[in-house]
């Protein structure tokens, strides 16, 4: 990715553009979806909790729960934007620590493959019990 | 190539600087967050047993009961609540509000306060 030829600031130097170094010019989006799915999970979450705690953790009760259709659109809904939150999450961190490229770019993959695997089969479970 | 870079400043090092509270509630933040990520494949797993009847639920109810399971779930939410109140925090602080160094120690408190509350309601309340 090139480096934006217009930019006020020039933190590159000619050779680390050259050695595709320094900033890529996005980021910007991860860093607001991370706000966006934090501030859409504030309320989802204390539902989530006060809804588990009134059901008791009964079998009968959890179902009863989630066929209701607004529940379950809610749980769906804190689904995608907890796993959301943390495939943003857990890519900062990946990224932060783990200096070897190879490895970097293989933890990454790995990490989404499985969150997306989570967000799949967590929606299909719920459609299942709701349906 | 690290000889083509020039020398820069080091940065007090870890072991021996003293860390203000403020820069190890954001330790926390992060560590609590991974914690939680490693939780969702649980969730996930608690979803299945739910379609897989009710004698595959009471079984992990019963797990879940144990000492170890009440012990692991406290951590957990303990976990959440902190996220989410420190969280909450952070969102403030992007809106450049309550940066000042006076708020952001009064604010510490405000969220172990808030979570350890939070967590303590829960298990009173289940």
């Amino acid at each position: 990715m090139a480096a934006p030829e217009n930019s006020a600031i020039k933190l590159n130097t000619a050779i680390t553009r050259t050695q595709n170094l320094g900033h890529s010019g996005t980021g910007t989006d991860h860093f607001i979806y991370q706000r966006v799915s934090a501030l859409a999970l504030v309320p989802l979450l204390l539902w989530l909790v006060a809804s588990l705690i009134a059901s008791g953790g009964e079998y009968t009760a959890l179902l009863q729960w989630l066929q209701q259709p607004w529940q379950s659109i809610l749980l769906l809904c804190l689904i995608i934007a907890i796993s959301w939150h943390s495939i943003l999450g857990l890519q900062v961190i990946i990224e932060d620590y783990i200096q070897t490229e190879w490895l970097k770019l293989s933890s990454l993959l790995v990490m989404k493959f499985i969150f997306w695997f989570i967000v799949i089969a967590a929606a299909f479970l719920v459609l299942k019990i709701a349906l | 190539m690290s000889q083509l870079r020039p020398m820069r400043p080091l940065s007090p090092h870890l072991q021996i600087y003293h860390l203000p509270l403020t820069a190890k509630f954001s330790i926390i933040h992060r560590a609590s967050g991974i914690i939680l990520s490693l939780g969702l494949p649980l969730w996930l797993y608690a979803l299945y047993c739910l379609t897989q009847g009710e004698a595959v639920w009471h079984n992990l109810q019963v797990y879940l009961l144990s000492g170890f399971g009440v012990s692991a779930l406290m951590v957990y939410v303990f976990c959440l609540f902190y996220h989410l109140c420190n969280g909450i925090r952070h969102l403030f602080w992007d809106m450049n509000l309550g940066l000042d160094l006076k708020t952001a120690k009064y604010s510490n408190w405000a969220v172990l306060l808030g979570s350890l509350g939070l967590t303590l309601v829960v298990f009173l309340g289940a």
